[in-house]
């Protein structure tokens, strides 16, 4: 029977519950991701993406950090076990809150994007070091490149069930992530980044559900419909789609990432 | 991948796209498979139909890279993405500057610059070590019960950021196994030489076990020493960050 919203509570409160055994050595528990933003689809969403942040003294002293981890292992056993989507979640020390990845703080500091489930807000104080903000600015070209290996299926005379698993994995990917990671480089190229001062692109960078319109308003002729439309690609298997649309759904997002990759290396004129 | 593949494969990727292609370079990685850099001319359209050929002419999984003959600089810009990426990314220009080879074409090595920071690069590779290794990794095969596994991969990551601690000493012709003695060497403090040993000592009878005979209690031991020694690696190899918290 698939997953309702009520058995992705279930599996919230349930996680909780396990962590509460670890006391006052979880500072601070945050939930992202579509849970978070209240747009999750039961059955196809993770059942939930998190941090745990713990006390900075669980890191220095052994037999508490052995119990810290038997403790999250056991949540994730059972997060599993509900045999809802499931990844495991981040963990940090306290002490770590200024060197999280950039990449991942328009997520874990917006209050729209993040929610916090248990014990401090610790958001305000979220911060990433220099390296880890010149990484995120030019990040896009990884995610370029990734794309890229999917090419080969754009050429390949049959598309088999393995194929398709893996355009529709790499376009949810290139979905969320091109748009995420495009806005940040165009911001910070466009402050004068990858070779110049990037501080000042490094504000006002946008989580998921935002970056596509800062793109679209950054480049009007970028053509971004492709984005919106992957969505119907998430249930190929079960919609029982044509490979071939599929495939023609991968032209089209690998032309955007190209034109959107061309369009950001102009701001930096080269 | 055999010398008479790499040859292979830069011949089938020379044929195919002769009349666009500028270089085909090959990397040897210090610790996988080697990688093919496809270097096509600037201003040519349909750069995703080229791409796509390039890749239906080598097999699959290959690492290959295909890049504007004007976009090489991207190549040795930082990146967070999935730890594999990062950790294949990282060492690569380093890789094709000094040990490529060309295959076809022209020699763009030079065009491929050098990180210009790379204690950064050590930041940045700690960074998204911690933050891909505890979830996916550790809570990851501690669920499904691949202790021996998650031994190897904190094993591994932890002589990939050696690897990369190195570069700040100029020294890049690193391998897996060369890389405990290199960093110890070259004067890592005390602290993190006896947690590697300590490490070690726990990890190699547990490599060297049947998957069934590595118990939970050694890769939570192995998981302790392993966040111990990657936050000393931190505290003693990156500067005190400068720590930007962006209004979002």
């Amino acid at each position: 029977m698939p997953a309702t919203r009520d058995d992705y509570r279930r599996a919230v409160d349930a996680f909780l519950e396990d962590l509460s055994g670890l006391g006052d050595d979880v500072v601070s528990v945050l939930l992202y991701g579509s849970l978070a933003r209240g747009d999750s689809r039961p059955g196809m969403s993770d059942v939930l993406d998190a941090c745990v942040f713990l006390s900075a003294e669980v890191f220095g002293d052994r037999a508490r950090f052995i119990g810290a981890l038997e403790v999250m292992v056991r949540s994730c056993e059972r997060l599993r076990s509900t045999g809802i989507p499931f990844h495991p979640y981040h963990y940090f020390g306290v002490h770590e809150l200024r060197c999280t990845a950039a990449v991942f703080l328009p997520l874990w500091q917006s209050d729209d994007a993040s929610k916090l489930l248990a014990g401090r807000d610790l958001r305000p104080h979220i911060g990433s070091t220099r390296p880890s903000f010149e990484a995120a600015a030019t990040s896009f070209f990884e995610a370029r490149r990734a794309g890229h290996r999917l090419s080969r299926y754009l050429l390949k005379p049959e598309l088999t069930a393995e194929d398709a698993k893996e355009m529709v994995s790499g376009l949810k990917y290139l979905k969320v992530w091109v748009p995420v990671l495009g806005q940040m480089t165009a911001s910070a190229f466009a402050a004068g980044g990858a070779g110049g001062d990037a501080s000042e692109g490094f504000n006002g960078w946008a989580d998921k559900s935002r970056a596509l319109d800062k793109l679209a308003h950054r480049f009007p002729d970028l053509e971004t419909g492709i984005v919106g439309r992957v969505d119907v690609f998430e249930r190929f298997f079960e919609d029982g789609l044509d490979p071939e649309d599929l495939r023609r759904a991968l032209g089209e997002m690998l032309t955007f990432v190209e034109d959107l990759h061309d369009r950001i290396c102009s701001l930096r004129g080269g | 991948m055999l010398e008479q593949q790499i040859a292979q494969t830069g011949e089938r990727l020379a044929g195919q796209l002769r009349d666009h292609l500028i270089s085909v370079l090959y990397y040897p990685h210090p610790f996988g498979e080697g990688g093919f850099v496809a270097v096509f001319e600037d201003g040519r359209g349909g750069f995703v139909d080229l791409v796509a050929r390039a890749f239906s002419c080598v097999p699959p999984g290959t690492h290959l890279t295909c890049v504007r003959r004007s976009e090489l600089r991207e190549l040795s810009l930082p990146i967070h993405s999935w730890l594999d990426a990062t950790n294949r990314h990282i060492p690569l220009p380093f890789w094709l500057r000094h040990s490529g080879v060309v295959l076809y074409g022209a020699d763009v090595r030079d065009e491929i610059p050098l990180p210009p920071d790379p204690v950064a690069l050590l930041d940045v590779h700690i960074e998204v070590t911690l933050h891909y290794m505890r979830n996916h990794i550790i809570l990851g095969k501690c669920v499904r019960g691949d202790y021996e596994g998650l031994i190897r991969r904190l094993d591994s990551q932890m002589r990939r950021l050696m690897a990369t601690a190195l570069l700040a000493r100029g020294e890049w012709d690193v391998s897996s196994d060369a890389a405990p003695g290199r960093f110890f060497r070259a004067g890592a403090d005390a602290e993190l030489l006896r947690l590697w040993d300590e490490f070690a000592a726990l990890s190699r009878p547990a490599q060297a076990a049947a998957h069934t005979a590595v118990t939970r209690e050694t890769a939570f031991e192995a998981v302790w020493l392993f966040e111990n020694w990657v936050s000393r690696l931190r505290y003693t190899h990156c500067p005190q960050p400068e720590t930007i918290t962006a209004e979002p």
